[in-house]
């Protein structure tokens, strides 16, 4: 009990000081994170358009791929990942290993399906007849798409938050393709877990803190968005 | 309404689009191999956990140019890394496997510093170790009263090291008393502490997390218990990519006066006493000699 | 002469290996009002989509103004109001600007025109509503009204009165009767109901089977069908084969035909004729109380007029006027 309270203290001093260590770890999680979720949004976004409204050969199987890809262990995301990018791997020369560009690779490849997976589902939710609605008043097709999309707006929303939820708070991956590197890769998540291994536990807690508070920020505000748009709407 | 989500999109696109930038300018240096600016340094945890690179390493980065990319995993691994030519230079204390590898030419060796395995556990003792006569008398105590014992089982230099032990006092260790973490170091020394059971660590992995544990050294200081770190640069032949110049860059930092003197400072300040004694120019073998005339 | 607005040449639609649509010919002329009469399945909904571009056809061509057109040409003219509203989310008013805003009519003109369709379709009450909370007569006026705001060329009504009650539709019929002669747009009405067709249409196509069966102006088809089966939609549910007349009366067709309002059980009109049959059970036609009666082995609907339903197996007279009969 007393070593969460002093965890809980210790992380609003840090951040009250901006400790620039913790700084640091913060803006590369978020900065890696937002940058995964937006890859993951830009691929999985248009994927779940395609299984919600698309009709051709293959789609239940695609839905199924990404239904799997949705519990998929960061660990595994991670060693692949690893394994693409070894020096002696196919992408070796790119030298993207233990980079923050190797985390958003990583951290994108296990948003991605979440997006896409919940992103066909609130489409699915949209009346399969909407779209030709659209079309029957004049809404070109990606307009048309566009509108199926902006009907279904608060549950996409649910999209981004599963991605963005996912991508900052997994570690497995981030510690195997990023490695940690103080100053370079070391995120809220890698930090946490090097503080426990160093019997840190009041640094440990700190990062889980925030951690926690990102996250419930960046929650909140997509909530917001949700509650906002509804509001607006009456 | 659409304008503005299209401006909400443009803005978000933007962002991720800056920070990928800030990534990539960052890493611009590491692209190229041979004469890339960046170098690989795969390391044990207990040295990495100590805090002693955190210090060392941006002076290397301010005086060379390079930027070091730090690794910590166990030693088993990092000679892997090695051996693939995933890492430049290693900091490993498994001279079995060392021994290997530098044998086939991927890397050379060169002692770096030492410091000493502890056996730790609750300070009650269950086992008795404190009476043992040597480490493989302590373990031998451990396996007869069937007391709980936590090995890495991670084929760390301080896993070998353990199992090094138990052949030395001939025992198998088996059956529920003797439990595998697969974990580092510092989270092996929390498992034990919340088992109340003994495990071997390194003294500076053990001082770092003293607190926090409140497990008891019980058995410590004979020649036996030498735990030797060395400094391995990785060598062109395990692979085209392998920035040698670097790793050799690295290397001789570390063996360098300075730096050996820098190394036998670290700790004072925080624990009293320093966490590893320097060793350049010194093998194995000489170490031991000293300490045994010594002890 | 000029060219109509739309002409369908060899279009057909396969759907699982089934061609569930095949026009080999069908013309919508410049402010004409075409109903496709037709049981669900038929293929109505499906040349529906056709003509507005809103579905591709597997064969043929659509040509629009006398040449060939895509889709995409066909989307430009057309507004579309189908079963169900299928609104935006948003507000009344939002709503009728939205097809406005799809093909870029400017702010001003989108609220004068919003303005307009709201007051003469009785919603400008309702103009900031959300319309997730209108009533379904509501929300299908939404959509006219948001269909109407294009001023479409030509408007494609799918079963627009489907989800509406008996009263709301009605009054929903009345005032688009009006705004379509105002607006002097084509239409394009698909429906099951041959009272909804005869109301609005000035043309009627019947489907079946994703033929059309016949064509032509509403009045002579629906007076004079030429085929059994467009009888039976059009409401000729009494038929009799021409060789299994009870009567003797002068043969014009291969088959009698009559509306089971022109059968009448009781009271004899003068000049009727005469049929005699044994009742079978009671049933409705449209609202009307009839009965179920045979005549030899051919089944007949026929009303029940200032009559109690008779006894199952029951020997009546079934009376029917000359002048309604009519033959295919």
């Amino acid at each position: 009990m007393e070593l969460i309270w002093d965890g809980f203290t210790s992380a609003l001093r840090l951040l009250w000081n901006r400790d620039p260590e913790t700084m640091e770890i913060l803006w590369l999680s978020l900065r890696v994170s937002l940058s995964a979720t937006v890859i993951a949004l830009l691929i999985g976004l248009p994927v779940g358009m395609l299984i919600a409204v698309g009709r051709f050969p293959g789609r239940k199987l695609l839905l199924a791929v990404v239904n799997t890809g949705m519990g998929l262990p960061p660990v595994v995301v991670g060693l692949y990942v690893t394994l693409l990018l070894w020096r002696s791997g196919p992408l070796g020369a790119a030298a993207l290993l233990y980079t923050p560009t190797a985390m958003i690779i990583a951290q994108a490849f296990i948003a991605t399906p979440l997006v896409a997976g919940i992103s066909t589902a609130a489409l699915q939710q949209v009346d399969p007849e909407f779209r030709t609605q659209m079309l029957g008043l004049g809404a070109g097709r990606l307009r048309s798409l566009y509108e199926v999309a902006r009907e279904a707006r608060l549950p996409l929303l649910s999209a981004v938050m599963a991605g963005f939820g996912g991508a900052i708070s997994e570690v497995g991956a981030a510690t195997m393709v990023g490695g940690n590197i103080k100053g370079q890769t070391r995120a809220l998540t890698t930090a946490a877990v090097q503080q426990t291994a160093m019997g840190n536990f009041g640094a440990a807690i700190a990062y889980g803190m925030i951690l926690l508070g990102i996250a419930f920020l960046v929650v909140l505000a997509l909530t917001l968005a949700q509650q906002r748009q509804s509001l607006w709407a009456r | 309404m659409a304008p503005r989500i299209y401006a909400g999109c443009a803005a978000i696109l933007a962002a991720a689009t800056l920070a990928s930038c800030g990534s990539s300018s960052s890493e611009s240096s590491a692209t190229g191999s041979s004469g890339s600016k960046t170098i690989i340094l795969a390391t044990t945890t207990s040295v990495q956990d100590s805090g002693l690179l955190d210090q060392l390493v941006p002076e290397f980065q301010s005086q060379s140019g390079y930027t070091v990319k730090t690794i910590a995993v166990g030693s088993g691994q990092a000679l892997a890394m090695a051996d693939g030519g995933e890492a430049d230079v290693v900091i490993a204390h498994d001279p079995e496997t060392e021994k290997q590898l530098v044998s086939t030419g991927k890397a050379t060796q060169s002692v770096l510093m030492h410091n000493d395995f502890v056996v730790i556990g609750p300070s009650s003792d269950p086992a008795g170790i404190k009476q043992a006569t040597s480490a493989a008398d302590a373990l031998k105590r451990i396996a007869e009263q069937q007391a709980a014992f936590i090995s890495r089982g991670d084929k760390s230099g301080t896993n070998n090291f353990e199992l090094k032990q138990w052949k030395a006092a001939g025992v198998t260790p088996s059956g529920s008393w003797y439990q595998e973490s697969g974990q580092g170091m510092g989270q092996t020394i929390t498992i034990a502490s919340q088992k109340q059971a003994y495990t071997i660590a390194d003294r500076a992995t053990y001082l770092a997390t003293e607190d926090a544990s409140g497990l008891a050294i019980l058995y410590q200081g004979t020649a036996d218990m030498l735990n030797v770190y060395d400094v391995l640069p990785v060598t062109a032949k395990a692979g085209s990519r392998v920035n040698v110049s670097g790793g050799d860059a690295f290397a001789k930092f570390m063996l360098s006066p300075a730096v050996q003197k820098e190394i036998g400072e670290f700790g004072k300040e925080k624990y009293g006493i320093a966490l590893f004694d320097p060793d350049a120019g010194q093998t194995a073998q000489q170490i031991e000699q000293e300490l045994a005339k010594a002890g | 002469m000029t060219a109509p607005l739309i002409e369908l040449r060899d279009v057909a639609v396969d759907r699982g290996g089934r061609t569930i649509l095949d026009v080999p010919r069908l013309m919508l002329a410049d402010g004409t009002v075409l109903a496709a009469l037709g049981r669900n399945g038929a293929g109505k909904s499906t040349l529906l989509r056709v003509v507005g571009g809103l579905a591709e056809p597997t064969r043929g061509t659509i040509m629009l103004n006398g040449g060939p057109s895509t889709g995409g040409d066909r989307r430009l003219l057309i507004s579309a109001v189908l079963q169900r509203p299928l609104p935006r989310r948003g507000t009344v008013s939002s709503n009728v600007e939205a097809g406005m805003q799809f093909r870029g009519v400017d702010r001003r003109e989108r609220t004068a025109r919003t303005e307009t369709w709201l007051n003469r379709l009785d919603l400008s009450h309702l103009a900031h509503q959300d319309v997730h909370r209108l009533s379904a007569g509501e929300a299908q006026r939404v959509s006219l009204a948001r269909a109407l705001a294009l001023r479409p060329r030509l408007l494609l009504l799918d079963e627009p009165f489907t989800s509406l009650d008996t009263p709301t539709k009605a009054e929903l019929l009345g005032d688009l009767r009006g705004v379509i002669e105002n607006e002097r747009c084509a239409v394009l009405f698909v429906t099951h109901d041959r009272h909804e067709a005869s109301l609005l249409a000035d043309r009627v196509a019947i489907l079946h089977e994703g033929r059309i069966l016949e064509e032509g102006p509403m009045a002579d088809v629906y007076d004079h069908p030429s085929d059994t089966t467009s009888a039976e939609l059009l409401g000729y549910r009494n038929q009799i084969p021409a060789d299994q007349l009870p009567l003797t009366i002068p043969r014009k067709g291969s088959t009698l035909l009559m509306r089971a309002s022109d059968l009448a059980v009781g009271n004899a009109p003068t000049n009727a004729w005469e049929l005699p049959a044994v009742a079978m059970r009671p049933t409705i036609d449209g609202d009307a109380p009839s009965i179920v009666a045979t005549v030899g082995t051919i089944q007949l609907t026929a009303r029940l007029v200032d009559a109690t339903a008779p006894a199952p197996g029951e020997r009546i007279n079934l009376y029917v006027d000359p002048t309604r009969v009519r033959w295919c």
